[in-house]
């Protein structure tokens, strides 16, 4: 079942003071995004990933076309609460997303908002910070966090609306390499333990390569939907748009131009470690 | 003669307070012309706050620094020297332009320093050129251009101010591939057709390993090894230890190793590593 649904999507934003109108930020673009899905989004700067992202709970609002969450219109403004309830958006820069002085009480905000009764705030708050390993922390103020820490208090602060579907638009480009290893471990949590549908918009293709799916955006259109098997042996079609491949695919290309007979979807380290092995066995 | 250094470099933040946090410790550091030094660490291990001591913008709590063996911080000319010759160009530089026009942003540098109408103008073009910034997007509004563009515009007002040392505070974060690819090579073209010495803040090990001829990691506020990238990434459990990481491509000649392969585990780069199989394919008699 489709818990958002892009049906021939165009938007372009508003143009600017001298009235130049501006290309369509996402063109005729359509799209399922299925319950429980992993789905990784790919595509470079200006490819419409943002807009999409936004596009997704009615933030902003499509030119022509139709966006269908659980089957509620975005345009709708009756559903407006109901949508956003259902599918939450992660931010790239966690500072700009917190917004209390203390931990828990910025995870508390959303729930607040949607009218929660105060012991079910709480069970929430406590919940939502367990998953993405922030409980200690609760007492503790954001803004002394690091960057990992605070990206995964911005992520409870939506897992504690209980939302089916969250959107995560790089929640990992400003951080360092353990930061971005936590934020995974939870995204993959909230997907593979709560059955929360994840959307993750990223520009590291080693974390694409954890979804289930992949979705290439180019030039405000969808390219290439498929499994990361699918998406990243066509190492020339990701390069030609700009995008890279993980260095294990990159590695197992050169070796095969070469006749070296390598798998044809060698993904993983221990993937590539494997079949070179095997190839070497016996010889 | 060392170009840059610091002695014992402390700094502390809200000192006197009961928040105060110590973001450098007794930290010794040492750069030579030409270098291109990268410098990596967890967040919060004090790397910008390190950089942003090399051109005297904070003062240290304790410590110093010598520029050309001359301490920044002896009085206010050679701190004043300081600022020009080592150019600093912060995290998200784009979020810093400011003027009208591309070329007024570019130029805003050079005309501080006193430099004739004809000078600047010839030091942004110049600057702009590098970059990749057309002549016709100068008169533009730095605003209307896109992001990656943006962050160049930010690099050229640095670089047109011809710093002896340039100190890239993670110029490559949040861009895409290709995004990443045109900064990284616009810098080592930098670096190489001008002898600078550059100084990058990265947290990305794939482009430390392809670019540094110096690695120095930090880890809570002290520094906790320097090095090649060699000696720097043969320490792997070491690098996870303190939140760091090896590239990929490492990660797989370790684990061939473990397996009993006879492969070097200096391996960093795709290319290095597509090499060194050949190798070991050859060696087996598969080609």
């Amino acid at each position: 079942m489709s818990i958002i649904e892009f049906k021939n999507i165009t938007f372009r934003y508003e143009s600017d003071d001298e009235g130049v109108v501006l290309a369509p930020a996402v063109k005729d673009f359509s799209l399922n995004i299925n319950e429980g899905d992993f789905m990784a989004i790919l595509g470079h700067n200006g490819s419409g990933k943002s807009t999409l992202a936004k596009l997704s709970n009615g933030l902003l609002l499509p030119e022509s076309g139709t966006v269908l969450v659980d089957g509620m219109d975005t345009k709708n403004e009756d559903d407006d609460i109901k949508i956003k309830q259902t599918v939450g958006v992660v931010f790239q820069n966690p500072d700009n997303q917190i917004v209390a002085t203390i931990v828990e009480e910025d995870v508390a905000f959303g729930p607040e908002n949607l009218g929660i009764e105060p012991t079910e705030i709480r069970r929430r708050v406590d919940e939502s910070l367990k998953i993405v390993g922030m409980y200690k922390y609760k007492k503790h103020e954001p803004h002394k966090l690091s960057g990992g820490q605070k990206q995964r208090v911005a992520i409870a602060g939506i897992i504690a609306m209980e939302p089916r579907c969250i959107i995560l638009d790089e929640p990992t480009a400003m951080l360092d390499p353990e930061g971005r290893r936590d934020v995974m471990k939870a995204i993959k949590r909230l997907n593979r333990e709560l059955g929360i549908t994840v959307v993750y918009i990223t520009h590291y293709m080693e974390e694409a390569c954890e979804a289930n799916r992949i979705v290439v955006m180019d030039d405000s259109r969808l390219l290439m939907d498929g499994t990361p098997k699918e998406v990243f042996s066509d190492t020339d079609k990701i390069r030609n748009i700009g995008l890279d491949v993980p260095q294990t695919c990159q590695l197992a290309k050169m070796l095969k131009n070469d006749g070296i007979k390598l798998k044809n979807d060698l993904l993983s380290i221990d993937e590539l470690v494997e079949n070179i092995d095997e190839l070497l066995k016996g010889h | 003669m060392s170009h840059l250094r610091t002695e014992n470099l402390t700094f502390t933040y809200g000192e006197g307070t009961p928040f105060k946090i110590t973001a450098l410790d007794n930290v010794n550091i040492e750069l030579n012309k030409g270098e291109f030094v990268a410098i990596i660490g967890h967040t919060g291990s004090g790397k910008s706050t390190l950089v942003q001591h090399l051109n005297g913008l904070l003062k240290p709590t304790d410590g110093k620094i010598f520029l050309d063996e001359k301490n920044i911080h002896s009085s206010k000319s050679t701190l004043f020297d300081a600022r020009f010759r080592v150019g600093l160009c912060f995290q998200y530089p784009e979020y810093q332009l400011f003027e009208e026009t591309v070329y007024k942003d570019i130029a805003f540098g050079p005309t501080n320093m006193g430099l004739s109408k004809g000078e600047v103008d010839e030091r942004v073009r110049k600057a702009a050129k590098y970059v990749g910034i057309p002549d016709e997007m100068l008169s533009k509004s730095p605003f209307d251009l896109s992001g990656g563009q943006k962050r160049r515009v930010a690099i050229a007002g640095v670089i047109s101010m011809e710093p002896e040392i340039l100190i890239l505070d993670e110029p490559t974060s949040g861009l895409d591939p290709m995004g990443r690819e045109q900064i990284l090579s616009l810098i080592k073209n930098y670096r190489e057709n001008t002898g600078k010495t550059v100084i990058i803040v990265s947290h990305s090990m794939e482009d430390v390993a392809r670019f540094a001829t110096k690695v120095i990691v930090m880890n809570d506020a002290k520094v906790e090894m320097t090095g090649t990238v060699d000696d720097v990434f043969e320490k792997a459990s070491r690098l996870r230890e303190i939140g760091l990481s090896v590239p990929q491509i490492t990660e797989i000649f370790i684990k061939l190793r473990e397996k009993g392969y006879n492969v070097s585990e200096k391996i960093y780069t795709v290319e290095q590593g597509y090499l060194e199989l050949k190798k070991l394919f050859k060696g087996r008699g598969i080609s």
